[in-house]
């Protein structure tokens, strides 16, 4: 009884050592194989960015499926261009092919005179 | 310098993975497979890789028993090191110690996280499940010891898992835990004491 309260000496312990050492884990195929697509990334100089779990919050992730910040931006500027002339209406844009009016029906003669002007040789 | 492809091998010795592949490229220092690995080389990643991830993976298991985080702080680990190759400096540390202290700082760092969740989020102790009566004995004292250390204070299951489990000199697992040789033999004899009570009451079980 007295055996049984006893404290393990250095003998017990170094069988409990032994037997962890025999039960270490054995890396697992898969996990070898993340390791070596890690090693793969960082060899192209390009890390393999890790897949946004899905609690990250959604303007995140669209922001990410946009592009980033940039694309972003571009998208908002010319979406706001779009609005802008859909507001002013289109005869604003008149100014910008002359001859044509947008009150006349549109007739291809209107850009044939532009398309000449165009291609007359100079001199 | 090429290297040998590496061989087939047995099955995992536990069953539930593979083994790892004898190393024939033991002549390559790991200083030169780092270099290797910088310019390109992809066999030097897979030495590497076989050569390390097993001891890094065991020590993370020791420190967090919990199979899924050990994996994830081995790849992190791994993942580390293929970063600073093209910057590693030959000569100024191994890459086993280095690779030793960052998985330490990673497994720090979960505890931590882990003192800060849910109790309910922190895997059970690996020696609380009950011991199956065709379990060898020797799955049970590694079972036994792991539940052991797990209730060590942080520092001295490190200690006691780099020089006892790991076969780690003493002024290595200083260089590792960044502490003196004397503090380190301090850790391991407080370490020793607690893993002797806990496990006295279980010496019949354990065959002792």
């Amino acid at each position: 009884m007295a055996d049984k309260e006893r404290d393990l000496d250095d003998r017990d312990l170094a069988a409990l050592f032994d037997a962890a050492q025999t039960d270490d884990p054995v890396p697992s195929a898969a996990l070898m194989a993340r390791i070596a697509a890690d090693a793969l990334g960082a060899q192209a100089g390009r890390a393999v960015p890790p897949a946004l779990p899905l609690r990250d919050p959604l303007w995140t992730r669209i922001n990410r499926a946009l592009g980033g910040w940039q694309a972003l931006g571009t998208l908002t500027t010319a979406t706001a261009v779009g609005v802008v002339i859909g507001i002013s209406g289109a005869e604003d844009l008149a100014v910008y092919v002359p001859g044509v009016s947008v009150e006349a029906p549109l007739s291809l003669g209107a850009y044939d005179s532009l398309f000449d002007e165009t291609l007359e040789p100079e001199g | 310098m090429p290297l040998a492809p590496l061989p087939e091998v047995d099955a995992g010795r536990n069953g539930h993975g593979v083994s790892m592949p004898f190393d024939t490229d033991a002549q390559v220092s790991d200083d030169a497979l780092m270099v290797l690995f910088a310019n390109g080389d992809g066999q030097a990643a897979e030495v590497l890789a076989w050569r390390h991830t097993p001891r890094v993976l065991a020590l993370a298991r020791r420190m967090l028993s919990d199979m899924a985080e050990a994996e994830d702080v081995a790849q992190e680990a791994l993942m580390r090191l293929w970063k600073i190759a093209p910057d590693w400096r030959a000569g100024e540390a191994k890459v086993s110690t280095w690779l030793y202290r960052v998985t330490a700082n990673l497994c720090t760092d979960r505890l931590r996280r882990r003192r800060t969740t849910d109790l309910d989020a922190v895997p059970e102790q690996m020696d609380d499940a009950p011991s199956a009566e065709v379990r060898l004995m020797t799955a049970d004292r590694a079972a036994a010891l792991q539940g052991a250390l797990a209730r060590l204070p942080e520092r001295q299951r490190l200690a006691v898992s780099l020089r006892f489990l790991s076969d780690l000199p003493n002024p290595e697992v200083a260089d590792i835990m960044g502490v003196s040789v004397d503090a380190v033999e301090s850790l391991l004899a407080r370490g020793k004491r607690a893993l002797a009570t806990a496990l006295a009451g279980r010496r019949d079980e354990l065959g002792l």
